[in-house]
C-alpha cells in the first residue's frame, strides 16, 4: 500500500511561488488582519466611548491570548491568571507610589513581578497535571488575592486610583487615542513572540506534550521544565495587560486579581478558540460588545454570557477565530 | 570481554502484595538482540519502564555501560543513548509523520529546544528526520498526519521515532503488537535492518519473530526470569516448556 503512492517532495524543497505563498497567507490570516485593522481605524471611525471598550477588550484579550497559549504549548489550564494579571497592575500602583512615572520603566518592571510569581507557584502547580493544576492554580491566586487586600498602604479590599497615567518616553499617555495606538503595538509584539515561539522547536515540543506527554518525555524532552517556561512567558505577558488595565482604568482594585477575573480569561480563550494565536483576542472582543450590547436592556448582561459560551462550544467547537477564517475561505494558521 | 551497555542487577518491584519483578538480572550487549518473551502479566512491560526510568523500582541496580542510572529521570536516560517504543502505540496524532521524527531528532540535537528558531528551518533536524522515515519505508507518508495514518504505518513511525534519537539501545516492547501478517513481515525486515545501529532488548510474543531476529532469549514468568541462552537453548529448556510453553505446544 505505502509503496504505490507518489512521493511527496518535502514542503521545504518544493519550489515557492513567492505572489501564491503571500495571497495564500493574506487568505488564511484573512480575519486576523481585518481585526487588526478595524482595532487600528477605531479611533477614526467610532465615538470615544467605543473606542475605550475596544482598548479594554485589547488589554484583556491579550492575557487572554496568553492564557490560551499555554492550553495550546504545553497543556496547561490554568485558573489562577487573575494573579499575574493583578499582580501587574499592583506594580504599576506601587511604582507611582514611589514617584515613577515612565511607562518604559514601570511596565517591564510589572513583566517581571508577574513572572517571578509566575516562576515560584508554577513550579510548584507542575508537580501535577490535569484538575490538580486548575485547582492549585486557584488556590495561589486566591492567597495572592487575601494577602494584597489585606494591605492598607495599598488600599486595602477597596484599592487605589492612580494619580495620572503614566509618560512613555516622556510623552503623554493621557490622549486616549494614544493609548489605544500603543496598546495595540504591544499586542502586535505579543502576538509576533508568540507565534515566533509557537513556530520554534520550543513550541513544538510544547504542542506535542500537549497530545502526548509520555511520549515527549520518552524522546528525551524534560517537559516540565518546558512547561515551565510556558507558564513564565504566559505570566509576563498576563502582567503587562494588567499594567495596561492600571493605566487604563486609573484604578487598582482587588478585583483584578479576583478569581473571576482567571475565570473571564478562561472564557474569553476558548470562545475564540485556543487553537488560535488570536483567538483570545476575538473572544474578548465578542464579550465586551455583549457587554456593550445587551447592558443597554438590561444590568444583568451577565446572565448571556452562560448561553452564549454554550452555542459557542456547542456550534464553532474550535471557537470563534476559527470559524471566522473558515467563512473567509483561508485555512487554519 | 565486551561491557554490557545495560545491567539489571536483582531488580525487584511490587505492586501491593503482588511481586512484579522478582530479583531480575539481565544484561544487554553492544549489538546484541536480546529477547524478552513470557506470558501476559510476566512483567515484561514494567520491567521496560523500569528501565526507561518511568517507574522506579524497590530495589536493585540498573546500570549503564557500568553507571548506575536507577534513579535519574526519563529525559537524562535518553540523553545517554536509550530508547523506548511502546506496547500501545504513542505517536502525536495531529502532527505530520515528519513532524514526529523531526521531534525527535531536534531534541537530540539540543537538550534546551530553541524558542526563537523556526523548527521548520531546521534543515539538519529536517534531512535526518526524513532519513530515519525512509528507513522504515515511510518516507512516501511523510507529510501525512499521524492520526491518519494506518495502524501498520504508526507502528512504522513509532520505530522511525526511536531510531532518530540514535540510541545505544532501544527498548522495543511488541512492536508488532496487532499488525497483520504483512506488515509484520515489513516490521520484521525494519528490526532487522535497526540492529545494526544499535542494540535492542525486544519484548515480543512472535515467536517467529523472536527466533529471526534474538541473538540471546530470556524467560520471564511471574516477575522472575526462569531461562536464559541462545534461542535453541531456551527452546529446549524444560523448566521453559513446563512453566511457560505448558504442556501443549503454544507456537
Ligand atoms: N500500576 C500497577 N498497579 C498494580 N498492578 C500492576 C500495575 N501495573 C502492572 N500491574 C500488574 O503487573 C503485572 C505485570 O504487568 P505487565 O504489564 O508488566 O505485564 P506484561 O508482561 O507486559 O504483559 P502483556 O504481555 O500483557 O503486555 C500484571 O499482573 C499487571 O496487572
Ligand atoms: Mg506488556
Amino acid at each position: 500500500m505505502r509503496h504505490l503512492e507518489k512521493p511527496v517532495v518535502l514542503d521545504l524543497q518544493r519550489p515557492t511561488n513567492v505572489a501564491a505563498r503571500i495571497v495564500g497567507g493574506v487568505r488564511s490570516y484573512a480575519a486576523n488582519a481585518l481585526l487588526v485593522a478595524l482595532l487600528a481605524l477605531a479611533p477614526f471611525l467610532f465615538e470615544s466611548h467605543i473606542v475605550g471598550s475596544l482598548t479594554r477588550g485589547m488589554i484583556y484579550g491579550m492575557a487572554a491570548c496568553a492564557v490560551g497559549f499555554i492550553i495550546r504549548c504545553g497543556g496547561m489550564v490554568s485558573f489562577g491568571h487573575a494573579a499575574y494579571f493583578g499582580l501587574g497592575a499592583y506594580s504599576v500602583l506601587i511604582a507611582q507610589k514611589i514617584g515613577l512615572t515612565e511607562a518604559l520603566l514601570i511596565w517591564p518592571i510589572a513583566v517581571l513581578v508577574s513572572a517571578a510569581a509566575s516562576l515560584a507557584i508554577g513550579s510548584l502547580s507542575l508537580r501535577t497535571r490535569g484538575v490538580s493544576f486548575i485547582m492549585i492554580t486557584l488556590g495561589f491566586a486566591q492567597m495572592v488575592y487575601f494577602v494584597i487586600s489585606s494591605v492598607q498602604g495599598l488600599g486595602g479590599a477597596d484599592g487605589l486610583g492612580l494619580q495620572a497615567r503614566n509618560q512613555i518616553g516622556g510623552v503623554s499617555l493621557e490622549s486616549p487615542t494614544r493609548f489605544h495606538f500603543v496598546v495595540l503595538a504591544l499586542l502586535l509584539v505579543v502576538f509576533c513572540v508568540l507565534s515566533r515561539v509557537g513556530r520554534s522547536p520550543l513550541g513544538m515540543a510544547l504542542a506535542g506534550i500537549r497530545q502526548n506527554e509520555r511520549r515527549l518525555k520518552a524522546l528525551g524532552y524534560n517537559t516540565t521544565r518546558l512547561q515551565l517556561t510556558a507558564f513564565v512567558l504566559s505570566a509576563a505577558i498576563t502582567g503587562l495587560a494588567g499594567a495596561l488595565a492600571a493605566e487604563f482604568y486609573l484604578y487598582v482594585s482587588p478585583g483584578l486579581l479576583h478569581w473571576i477575573v482567571s475565570g473571564e480569561l478562561l472564557v474569553m480563550a476558548t470562545l475564540g478558540g485556543v487553537t488560535a494565536l488570536m483567538g483570545g483576542l476575538f473572544g474578548a472582543l465578542v464579550l465586551l460588545l455583549a457587554e456593550v450590547l445587551i447592558s443597554e436592556f438590561t444590568t444583568y448582561w451577565r446572565m448571556a454570557l452562560g448561553p452564549v459560551v454554550i452555542v459557542a462550544v456547542l456550534y464553532l467547537r474550535q471557537g470563534l477565530q476559527p470559524a471566522l477564517q473558515k467563512m473567509l475561505g483561508g485555512g487554519r494558521d | 570481554m565486551t561491557e554490557p551497555v545495560l545491567q539489571l542487577r536483582a531488580l525487584t518491584k511490587s505492586y501491593g502484595g503482588l511481586i512484579v519483578t522478582d530479583n531480575v538480572d539481565l544484561n544487554v550487549l553492544p549489538n546484541e538482540v536480546h529477547a524478552l518473551i513470557g506470558p501476559n502479566g510476566a512483567g515484561k512491560s514494567t520491567l521496560i519502564a523500569q528501565i526507561f526510568g518511568e517507574i522506579t523500582p524497590d530495589k536493585g541496580a540498573v546500570l549503564w555501560c557500568g553507571e548506575e542510572i536507577t534513579r535519574i529521570p526519563v529525559h537524562q536516560r535518553v540523553r545517554k543513548g536509550l530508547a523506548r517504543s511502546f506496547q500501545v502505540t504513542s505517536v502525536l496524532p495531529e502532527f505530520t509523520a515528519l513532524d514526529n521524527v523531526r521531534l525527535a531528532t531536534l531534541a537530540s540535537a539540543s537538550s534546551n529546544p530553541s524558542a526563537f528558531e523556526v523548527a521548520a528551518a531546521n534543515l539538519t533536524a529536517t534531512e535526518r528526520a526524513q532519513t530515519c522515515l525512509e528507513r522504515v519505508g515511510l518516507a512516501t507518508r511523510s507529510n501525512a498526519r499521524a492520526e491518519a495514518l494506518s495502524y501498520g504505518e504508526r507502528r512504522h513511525l513509532e520505530l522511525a521515532m526511536a531510531l532518530a534519537l540514535e540510541p545505544r539501545l532501544m527498548l522495543l516492547d511488541e512492536p508488532m503488537a496487532g499488525v497483520g501478517s504483512d506488515e509484520s513481515h515489513s516490521l520484521t525486515a525494519v528490526l532487522r535492518d535497526l540492529r545494526q545501529s544499535c542494540a535492542i532488548l525486544l519484548v515480543e510474543h512472535d515467536m517467529d519473530v523472536v527466533f529471526a531476529l534474538a541473538d540471546r532469549v530470556s524467560v520471564l514468568v511471574a516477575g522472575r526470569i526462569v531461562a536464559s541462552g541462545s534461542p535453541a537453548e531456551v527452546h529446549e529448556d524444560h523448566e521453559v516448556k513446563r512453566a511457560y510453553f505448558g504442556e501443549e505446544d503454544v507456537w
